[in-house]
């Protein structure tokens, strides 16, 4: 590794990308795909790298030359977040949803029964319809209500489920949570 | 703060047992709830709103404890028990629903905050389905304010039985302290895996709308009925514009309105209920 190499590397760092992470940590994660495969199979050793690294004026976050034993570290950390981003990215490919719903769905409607005024009361008759397509419709004046019928990993839910608050629960629950959340909203505005 | 307009689950299902039979089903209202949850205030309104219709409802205040705000000062007529003592008073409660069943009227039972009382009786001899056996329906309420802690007398109701097919949990918004919304206020409470698990099991959930001089009805002792016609028992201050406007709206709209979202055949026989099924009331 030139000392030359190493000053273009680092001018490729001077980035806002990783803040609150050292130059050590920038500069290993950059050259992850070099380095990996030459640590993996023992063609350089920590030691050596630790000094090349010095030498080349890269420090550790508190200004000093890394030791082997922080660049080991440091090599792990920048290995642990890559897999997990990796893992993160393949799972928001999955999330596409509706991934396994038929593209003949049609939402079906459900009339709840009409409403009948006690003493006047002011009432409404929302119709409610059930789609597997995204998220809970937050239109409230609408009353539309779309709940996803698969998880988030794009697993279809068992009959009468769907997937609202982060969890799986049957329609008739999401619907009153949904209704108990709009008349506190409705309250809200009166405060 | 107001109430919005409701949207009824299940309104005007009252059946073939409740109306036109000649020994229609009857109605034992059982509220509970955590001390200071409210549950005072909400079987007042609750007495107050089914009598002025015409409800056949005997009043059961087994909370003593509450002496200033009891339901004893609104309904003179509540029947009480002999005392404290948890034998005397679990033997008043056997009689009291022993009488229900040979007498057919409906009641309601106001419980002192965390009393085991109807619980203890649920667990020993399956109250829900003995009293439904014998042509009276338990309807609980379960009265929840934004403590996630209110949950544990709902967590003790499921476990003891007394919850049932016909559960109520009433959202006390008059509880609201702080000037967060009633959502955040109420988050904890409604996102928790006892409520979830409540309303999967078929409870309805309903608000219980506030009202902002509720202390001021309370202290004065008045009816809703006297307050918003403003109404001055000897020794008191009148009552002031614009909290007998507020409670004039509290019980013309937002109380009727609290009540239409509750299933018809989960309160006592009223006037407008038996109207209703006649098709006098549409």
């Amino acid at each position: 590794m030139s000392d030359e190499t190493l000053t273009r590397v680092l001018a490729g760092l001077q980035g806002r990308r990783f803040r609150g992470r050292s130059d050590l940590y920038r500069w290993l994660r950059a050259n992850y795909k070099r380095l990996g495969p030459r640590l993996e199979q023992d063609q350089i050793s920590w030691v050596v790298l630790a000094r090349e690294i010095a030498a080349a004026g890269l420090k550790n976050k508190k200004g000093a030359p890394p030791s082997a034993d922080s660049v080991r570290r440091i090599w792990r950390t920048v290995s642990r977040d890559l897999a997990r981003e990796a893992a993160a990215k393949a799972q928001r490919r999955t999330r596409k949803y509706p991934s396994r719903i038929s593209p003949n769905w049609r939402p079906e409607v459900v009339e709840p029964p009409r409403p009948v005024a006690l003493a006047g009361a002011p009432l409404s008759s929302p119709s409610v319809s059930e789609s597997s397509r995204g998220q809970v419709n937050e239109d409230l004046g609408s009353g539309l209500i779309d709940f996803p019928t698969v998880d988030p990993s794009g697993a279809p839910l068992p009959e009468g489920q769907l997937f609202y608050r982060g969890r799986s629960m049957l329609r008739r629950v999401a619907e009153q949570l949904v209704r108990i959340e709009r008349q506190a909203k409705e309250m809200d505005r009166f405060k | 703060m107001d109430l919005p307009a409701t949207e009824p689950m299940m309104l005007d299902t009252a059946s073939e047992l409740t109306v036109g039979s000649a020994d229609p089903i009857r109605i034992a209202t059982i509220i509970d709830g955590r001390g200071r949850a409210g549950k005072t205030t909400v079987a007042n309104v609750f007495v107050q709103f089914c009598r002025e219709r015409g409800a056949n409802l005997r009043v059961w205040n087994a909370d003593r404890q509450n002496e200033t705000h009891s339901l004893s000062v609104f309904h003179p007529d509540a029947i009480r028990p002999p005392s404290d003592d948890p034998d005397d008073k679990g033997a008043w409660l056997e009689g009291s629903f022993d009488a229900q069943v040979q007498e057919r009227f409906d009641s309601v039972l106001d419980l002192a905050g965390g009393d085991p009382l109807v619980r203890l009786l649920a667990r020993e001899t399956e109250l829900v389905a003995t009293l439904e056996r014998q042509g009276v329906r338990t309807v609980l309420w379960q009265v929840l304010g934004p403590d996630v802690a209110d949950l544990d007398y709902l967590k003790l109701s499921m476990e003891s039985g007394l919850f049932g097919p016909t559960t109520l949990l009433v959202l006390n918004a008059g509880l609201m302290r702080s000037k967060r919304s009633v959502e955040a206020v109420f988050a904890e409470v409604t996102d928790h895996k006892v409520f979830i698990d409540a309303v999967a099991r078929g409870a309805q959930v309903v608000w219980f709308p506030a009202l902002a001089c509720m202390n001021r009805v309370a202290e004065r002792g008045l009816t809703f009925g006297e307050a918003k016609e403003g109404i001055v028992k000897p020794g008191q201050q009148r009552f002031a514009l614009f909290d007998q406007t507020r409670v004039e709206i509290f019980w013309a709209k937002h109380i009727p309105a609290f009540f239409a979202q509750i299933p018809a055949d989960w309160l006592p026989g009223m006037n407008d209920r038996e109207a209703r099924s006649q098709g006098v009331i549409q």
